[in-house]
């Protein structure tokens, strides 16, 4: 995660109209941005013009961020998780993939239909929690899923899907803070 | 921490909100917490850097020159509101919204009036089904009271395999009946349920056969009665009881 100050850098030109701050968003967040589109549209090409789209609308309405109201990458990942699901529920959208013969693609035009997720193949904290909160968190964040959805999918009761969340979200919380200070400690040995 | 903090944090509210799945209250809501309650801002802030670790740990590498492209976008000039359009498009702007506008007061009021319409039957509905459920528990506590006594009126050579149930309570003078079976009769003639008491029938009233098989009918109470008995009647009732019609009988 970037620094305290790195991280107040790119608030202060983003509400500046500072161009300069779209590389370090770029170089910071785009791979994170681009990951949970790329999920939520399933094609290569439709979550890269997704990610153009996030950009300009990242900084067109970066002077009205607010960062009373979250931090800067909540707000971000909101915007990029709105277009990439805008994008998969649109007309134009919906008729491409529906011509595709891969199977996987004709699927993910009617998510719902779908009675297995597919497994993520998870890299940081989430592969340290169980798979039963990871698989609820990775569609909720991840791939851009309601509640709902999920409870449809997984043929589990809503309130099963609320509870998962906020176990899962307790137990990646103790990780995070376990990776941290582990982190802090390494410097620490670093710098001695 | 009071205890709405307390339910809040113990609530899914704010994972809710920092998936996007909140409605414009609750959002106002949170943003309100989380100015007012340091606790609330704790937790967000703690929930926000998780997730964002977690979006952070589980990125996706974007495709080579995307970069680039993303750079080279016109990002400006600064977005202000634009001031070159045309009047005829603001114009016709207006009118848009104000059709669009009158459409959705129209379907509103209309909605709100089926809304109005479905609040009152639902509400006349409710009164109907307590007023019955108040019945139906006035009258179960009755049968189980435990002065009460199931009698059965079984049926005479008159009308041969009639049944009455009554349900009688000296201490709560009070007096049940349903028809298990009695025979149809003329439109001009009703049914009248007496007591004999010292030889003389002492009316407790008419029934409608048909309607006190699907529920209990409460006939008066007398003390001192020998035998519960059932006679055909002209319609209306009758002061004395015509015995050569006695259709069903019980003695107490």
């Amino acid at each position: 995660m970037l620094s305290k100050q790195a991280y107040q850098r790119i608030c202060d030109q983003l509400q500046a109209h500072d161009q300069a701050c779209i590389p370090l968003i770029y170089d910071h967040y785009g791979d994170a941005l681009y990951g949970v589109i790329y999920r939520i549209v399933g094609r290569e090409e439709d979550a890269a013009e997704v990610l153009q789209d996030t950009f300009v609308k990242i900084w067109k309405n970066g002077a009205a961020y607010d960062p009373e109201r979250g931090r800067l990458f909540t707000w971000m990942i909101n915007i990029a998780r709105n277009l990439a699901i805008n994008r998969r529920n649109s007309k134009g959208f919906r008729q491409q993939t529906d011509v595709q013969t891969d199977e996987k693609l004709v699927y993910l035009s009617d998510r719902s239909r779908e009675t297995v997720p597919e497994t993520l193949d998870a890299k940081g904290m989430l592969q340290k929690i169980d798979e039963k909160y990871r698989t609820v968190i990775s569609l909720l964040y991840l791939q851009g899923y309601t509640q709902q959805e999920v409870s449809d999918r997984l043929r589990i009761p809503l309130g099963t899907v609320k509870s998962r969340v906020k176990i899962g979200l307790r137990e990646l919380r103790k990780w995070y803070d376990f990776d941290t200070t582990a982190a802090l400690l390494a410097a620490f040995a670093l710098a001695e | 921490m009071n205890e709405e903090l307390r339910g809040i944090l113990e609530s899914d509210l704010l994972e809710r909100y920092l998936l996007g799945e909140v409605s414009e209250q609750e959002k106002a809501k949170v943003l309100e917490l989380r100015r007012t309650s340091p606790e609330i801002r704790q937790a967000l802030d703690e929930l926000e850097k998780t997730l964002e670790q977690v979006a952070l740990e589980e990125e996706i590498k974007s495709p080579p020159g995307l970069r680039d492209k993303i750079l080279r976008q016109d990002y400006n000039p600064a977005p202000k509101t634009t001031t070159s359009q045309s009047s005829y498009f603001w114009l016709a702007y207006a009118a848009g919204l104000l059709l669009i506008g009158g459409s959705v007061w129209f379907w509103q009021q209309q909605r709100i009036n089926e809304l109005e319409t479905q609040a009152t039957a639902y509400s006349e509905q409710i009164a109907q089904l307590e007023s019955d459920c108040q019945k139906t528990n006035r009258e179960l506590a009755l049968i189980n009271a435990p002065d009460t006594r199931p009698m059965i009126l079984k049926g005479t050579d008159y009308a041969p395999g009639s049944a009455v149930i009554v349900y009688w309570n000296p201490s709560e003078k009070a007096c049940l009946l349903r028809v298990a079976d009695l025979p149809d009769i003329p439109a001009d003639k009703t049914y009248q349920l007496w007591a004999d008491i010292d030889g003389e029938m002492n009316s407790l009233g008419t029934f409608d056969h048909q309607s006190a098989r699907d529920q209990l009918v409460a006939m008066a109470y007398l003390d001192h009665a020998e035998s519960l008995n059932v006679t055909v009647e002209p319609a209306g009732g009758n002061d004395h009881a015509t015995v050569s019609t006695l259709s069903a009988v019980v003695g107490i």
